[in-house]
């Protein structure tokens, strides 16, 4: 019998806010990723050409997509890294378990996908700004959404995005920290994908791309992405369970 | 090489990624400042968007797609139905007369088969010996600005033909803005063009030749109404 008693909340609770301290700069490595992508999107994210009768038509397009893609590459990276010995080891310091320990962590990476989401949608009217101040003269569009709801919903997706992306993170991490080759074979892996099966129609990239990302209902997206994520982040806590203490 | 340069920006931020997202000591004060300070310029950001978005510069002329597209259609259908008299004649750009005695002419487009425009031809009830060309042409619409190539056709008449020349190419470039793509999310498809804009406007040249002329002509390029 113990005079102090602790709840498991409470224990994942003083984890999280101990990692949000420990752990700050990953969002001054998101400023950095951010403002990368926004200078690598000056030159226009995408473009499109048409000719007809007496014209050619030429029309680039200014965007965020290239910000909001980097800053899921920084989600699965800050994932990998939590489960790197020296993160793990930092939950020793706390009466903790594996399970506490994962969730804080999995906490962690829901804030920061927050953050990631958040700043990478609103990155986009940075963008824009200094594409209208700087470099053109005549913009066509406000590339601004409809109204309020689709802003929200679109910001939304952006964080659940980040959030999915950083979940296999998680999962390759642990992976690497259970077999040690994983570290090797699982890119070597993703890769080889890449070029034996390129992006011909029915391939496994794509029907991965058209379950999660041409999904038309929302409610439907929003629950492959959480749905995915926590059977992700599940699979992860269980290898993380078949580590070795302190390993 | 080209596999090379596909993967380089994804490798480059990996690393980049990695580098930065270094543990270190607690004293994340800096980190904080700088998050903090991009979000603040973030703010600032967005508030100066919505005053630019807002802005009317109230020089261009602007027309939907749909409207341009119905432009465009309508054009066609009147000009392939003879009722010329039909035609909005603010979308006629170029009109010609051409004297011809002769009782047969030949009708040349050496340049109009690739990104050519329809050439319609029409016989008078009378034989008046003048030819009549038309150039219409209905307004493009790109991401909502109206656009037309400043430039016409060419009708050279020599002897026995009518030579019809394609204007020179006008280079049109154009800057937009354009949602991000978790916007488009619950569109049937995420495409990067979901909602952007760009319908061409149609461009036709309509003949009135006498009566009783001989036409030579190839078929696939120019053809006739009301026949």
């Amino acid at each position: 019998m113990y005079l102090t008693g602790n709840n498991a909340a409470k224990i994942i609770w003083q984890q999280y806010l101990f990692k949000m301290k420990a752990y700050v700069s990953v969002f001054s490595s998101l400023v950095i990723i951010q403002l990368l992508g926004i200078l690598l999107s000056f030159s226009g994210t995408a473009s499109r050409g048409t000719s007809a009768y007496g014209m050619n038509i030429n029309i680039t397009y200014y965007s965020a997509d290239m910000v909001i893609v980097f800053t899921s590459i920084w989600g699965f990276i800050c994932a990998l890294l939590l489960t790197t010995t020296a993160y793990r080891e930092d939950g020793f310091h706390f009466v903790t378990n594996r399970i506490s320990s994962n969730l804080s962590s999995v906490a962690f990476l829901f804030t920061a996908s927050i953050a990631g989401g958040i700043t990478a949608v609103f990155s986009g009217f940075l963008l824009k700004v200094l594409v209208y101040y700087i470099l053109a003269d005549e913009i066509l569009g406000t590339g601004a959404a409809a109204d309020p709801l689709t802003f929200a919903r679109g910001m939304a997706t952006a964080v659940l995005i980040i959030f999915f992306i950083s979940s296999f993170g998680y999962l390759a991490g642990m992976m690497a920290q259970w077999y040690r080759w994983f570290a090797f074979i699982l890119p070597a892996a993703l890769m080889g994908l890449l070029i034996v099966q390129g992006a011909g129609e029915g391939t496994i990239l794509q029907v991965f791309y058209r379950f999660f990302f041409e999904e038309a209902s929302t409610f439907l997206f929003f629950s492959k992405m959480i749905g995915s994520a926590c059977i992700i982040f599940a699979a992860a806590m269980f290898l993380s369970n078949q580590l070795e203490v302190k390993k | 090489m080209s596999m090379f340069l596909m993967f380089f920006p994804v490798v480059f931020v990996l690393v980049l990624a990695t580098v930065l997202v270094k543990k270190r000591p607690l004293n994340g004060k800096g980190d904080l400042w700088l998050f903090g300070g991009y979000a603040a310029v973030l703010l600032f950001s967005s508030a100066l968007f919505f005053l630019i978005a807002g802005e009317d510069n109230g020089t261009d002329e602007e027309i939907s797609a749909e409207i341009a597209e119905q432009e465009a259609q309508k054009l066609q259908a009147a000009a392939r139905e003879g009722k010329d008299e039909d035609i909005n004649k603010d979308y006629r750009k170029k009109q010609w007369t051409f004297e011809y005695e002769e009782s047969q002419l030949s009708i040349e487009t050496p340049d109009n088969s690739v990104n050519g425009t329809d050439i319609l031809m029409e016989r008078k009830e009378e034989n008046d010996q003048v030819i009549e060309a038309d150039y219409y042409q209905t307004p493009s619409s790109i991401e909502g600005k109206m656009a037309e190539p400043a430039r016409n056709p060419s009708i050279q008449q020599t002897e026995t033909a009518l030579i019809i020349r394609n204007p020179e190419e006008d280079r049109l470039e154009y800057s937009a803005f354009k949602e991000e793509f978790p916007f488009n999310q619950g569109s049937e498809k995420i495409n990067v063009f979901e909602n952007s804009s760009l319908v061409l406007g149609s461009t036709l040249i309509y003949l009135r030749v006498p009566k009783d002329l001989n036409v030579n002509m190839d078929s696939y390029q120019v053809q006739y109404v009301n026949e």
